[in-house]
């Protein structure tokens, strides 16, 4: 009996029922972390959450009720499955091959399912962060600190930046402050060529006043050539770092040369005597956060030497989307720190279930084509057989 | 590159109008006629998304702008399949209003211009991914469509004949199915990548979640039409409450919720 009810349709479409509305009440509802970061913003809804929280809903795809509705939900499939094999034995021509691809589907399903729970009983994920030059053979992970059968080094971090030579990034720009004395106004911007930032004072009843703040050119030796009279740098060496800013305000352009070495000194810089109404300094070097250059990465990558008893075994050059696999671990680059371009941050994972979830994967969509495609392909060309005979 | 967006929009149109008019007239004309426009602006659709790949120098799907051309496109494409096989004209209108919507929408809110990838974009799955989920979209979207005009055709029998509704019938499910299908291969490169990117195929991330959701609507679906014969007008309310879903899914989450696929709301 309990066997007919877990095996029927609506016992399983009750089930899905339910895992949907925990789905969107799991979106919907702040989850984990998003918790605090919501009363910050919601105080008055303290007791609310309180209740929630209580209900298990602001924890839900990691709560106990959850995971016995994915048993239950496991539970179905097995039955449902089961009962598809019994139909194998009655079936034949165009309904076997869709009876066959039922089962495929049915049976991925839990192996996505089996796949997830070998993860969360055997595999590890962590963090490691280190310095160009250091190396590990540990990580903070899900188990506490756990030990590597090897260690990793750093070699060497890089970060790149989109229309930036392909090289190893050194403090090569900093950050243009700008003030705005008449509104007492401050701010600051990445000192990257091209891109326009926009300073907005709010001006009560009238219209917000705004400049526009482009840096047109970055110059690492800055000098004057006699002869062509233009702005030239000596070399790549950031002797004389220098900015050319426009400076765009009320319809009028102005163009100023601000340089790190020499902050008093701007050509034509908003100063008592200039009618640019913007202050400019270029911060540059160890003063300022080299790659604070938001939006414009192209690529952070950490090049890795995995050693064991001081052997080099592998050496790869890691970033996102190409991790190093070495001995069961997996190393992933997670994060950098604009302050520090030596510093790496590494994912680690060890999930000795994912190819059970590949295995899942593939099965399923083998399943959905004998079912939506060589089935009813079957089916019609028994039709044109029965009507040609 | 704009100029042909904006003829592929103009075209689209052109096939929303000529379409109307053989709706109103009943003539198999200007049902041809429509169809070949909505061919020509898949065409052209296409050139665009060739070209705007090649000045990229990477996919043009990484984006809320590039997303909702690609929308259009699919959902164009969707109905050119569905027309190969079966007689589905009275489709070209919706099909051609849902296309031309999505460009306009696209073109009056989001910046044209190319951005370059964040690093997490920077994949080949960012293709298949992308691709797949968008044409399970567009078999959504077709679904809705003839579920929609299943419900206005059956509010009055005098208004269609039985084979205008045995039509679309067909074309709910058969377009769902296709979009399913899609859709679960979008949601499978979806997770490899996730695994190659960050270590972890579910992350139980808003959009991950909401795909998910999609998928268990449309399953259900499934599953009560070829198990239980669900079909008419229960079949057509279901078509629309999932393209309801898919919609919360695909712009939903990228404008109200922040996750892992933060960077497609702009």
């Amino acid at each position: 009996m309990l066997f007919r009810v877990v095996g029927s349709l609506r016992f399983a479409l009750a089930v899905v029922f339910f895992i949907t509305a925990a789905c969107i009440a799991g979106t919907l509802i702040p989850q984990g972390h998003q918790v605090a970061k919501y009363l910050e913003h919601n105080p008055a809804a303290q007791q609310r959450m309180k209740i929630l929280d209580a209900l298990g809903l602001t924890h839900v795809f990691f709560s106990k009720w959850f995971v016995v509705l994915l048993c239950v939900l496991a539970a179905s499939l097995l039955v449902c499955t089961y009962r598809r094999f019994q139909a194998l034995q009655g079936a034949s021509g165009p309904k076997r091959i869709r009876v066959f691809g039922s089962l495929f589907t049915h049976i991925s399903l839990l192996l996505v399912l089996v796949g997830g729970v070998i993860r969360a009983v055997w595999g590890e994920t962590g963090y490691v962060e280190f310095r160009e030059g250091e190396t590990i053979n540990q990580f903070n992970g899900n188990r506490g600190v756990t030990k590597l059968p090897y260690a990793v080094r750093l070699v060497d971090f890089s970060l790149e930046m989109y229309g930036e030579p392909d090289k190893k990034q050194g403090p090569s720009a900093g950050r243009l402050l700008v003030a705005w004395p008449e509104k007492e106004l401050m701010n600051d911007f990445p000192a990257v060529a091209g891109v326009p930032y926009v300073v907005t004072a709010p001006a009560g009843a009238s219209a917000p006043d705004t400049c526009r703040v482009t840096i047109l050119r970055y110059l690492p030796d800055f000098f004057i050539d006699n002869a062509t009279r233009e702005a030239r740098s000596r070399s790549e060496e950031p002797k004389n770092p220098a900015v050319s800013v426009e400076v765009v305000h009320a319809g009028q352009y102005r163009t100023n040369w601000v340089f790190a070495r020499f902050p008093d000194f701007a050509e034509h810089a908003g100063t008592e005597n200039s009618d640019n109404p913007l202050r400019l300094r270029f911060e540059f070097g160890a003063a300022a956060p080299a790659a604070s250059r938001r939006g414009a990465i192209k690529a952070y990558k950490s090049t890795l030497q995995v050693l064991k008893d001081e052997q080099v075994m592998c050496e790869k050059t890691i970033a996102v989307n190409t991790p190093l696999s070495y001995g069961g671990y997996t190393f992933y680059q997670s994060g950098y720190n604009p302050r520090d371009l030596k510093w790496t941050s590494l994912q680690v994972v060890r999930d000795p279930g994912v190819i059970v979830v590949y295995i899942g994967f593939v099965l399923m969509m083998v399943g959905l084509t004998m079912v939506f495609w060589f089935a009813p392909m079957a089916e019609s060309r028994k039709r044109k057989d029965g009507v040609v005979s | 590159m704009t100029w042909l967006f904006n003829i592929g929009m103009v075209v689209y149109v052109f096939a929303l109008v000529v379409s109307i008019i053989g709706l109103v007239s009943r003539k198999r004309f200007f049902d041809g006629v429509a169809t070949a426009l909505i061919g020509s602006g898949v065409a052209v659709q296409t050139a665009y998304m060739i070209l705007r790949w090649v000045a990229a120098g990477r996919p043009p799907f990484s984006n809320m702008f590039e997303s909702l051309v690609l929308f259009a496109w699919a959902v164009a494409v969707v109905y050119l399949l569905l027309r190969i096989w079966i007689n589905v004209s009275l489709l070209a209108a919706p099909a051609a209003l849902l296309s031309t919507v999505a460009l306009a929408y696209a073109s009056a809110f989001f910046a044209k211009d190319i951005q370059p990838l964040v690093p997490a974009l920077q994949s080949n799955w960012l293709t298949f991914h992308v691709f797949t989920c968008f044409k399970g979209y567009g078999g959504f979207a077709i679904s809705f469509l003839a579920g929609v005009g299943y419900l206005i055709a059956t509010r009055s029998a005098s208004r269609s004949s039985p084979e205008v509704r045995e039509m679309l019938e067909i074309v709910v499910v058969q377009a769902a199915s296709f979009g399913f299908i899609f859709l679960t291969l979008g949601i499978i490169t979806g997770a490899v990548w996730a695994n190659s990117a960050w270590g972890t195929y579910w992350s139980w991330d808003p959009k991950e979640v909401w795909s998910l959701i999609t998928w268990l609507i449309y399953a259900v679906f499934l599953h009560c039409r070829f198990m239980r014969g669900w079909r008419g007008r229960l079949a057509a309310w279901i078509s629309i409450i999932g393209f309801a879903s898919v919609l919360f899914t695909y712009m939903g989450v990228n404008l109200w919720m922040s996750g892992l696929h933060s960077y497609g709301s702009k």
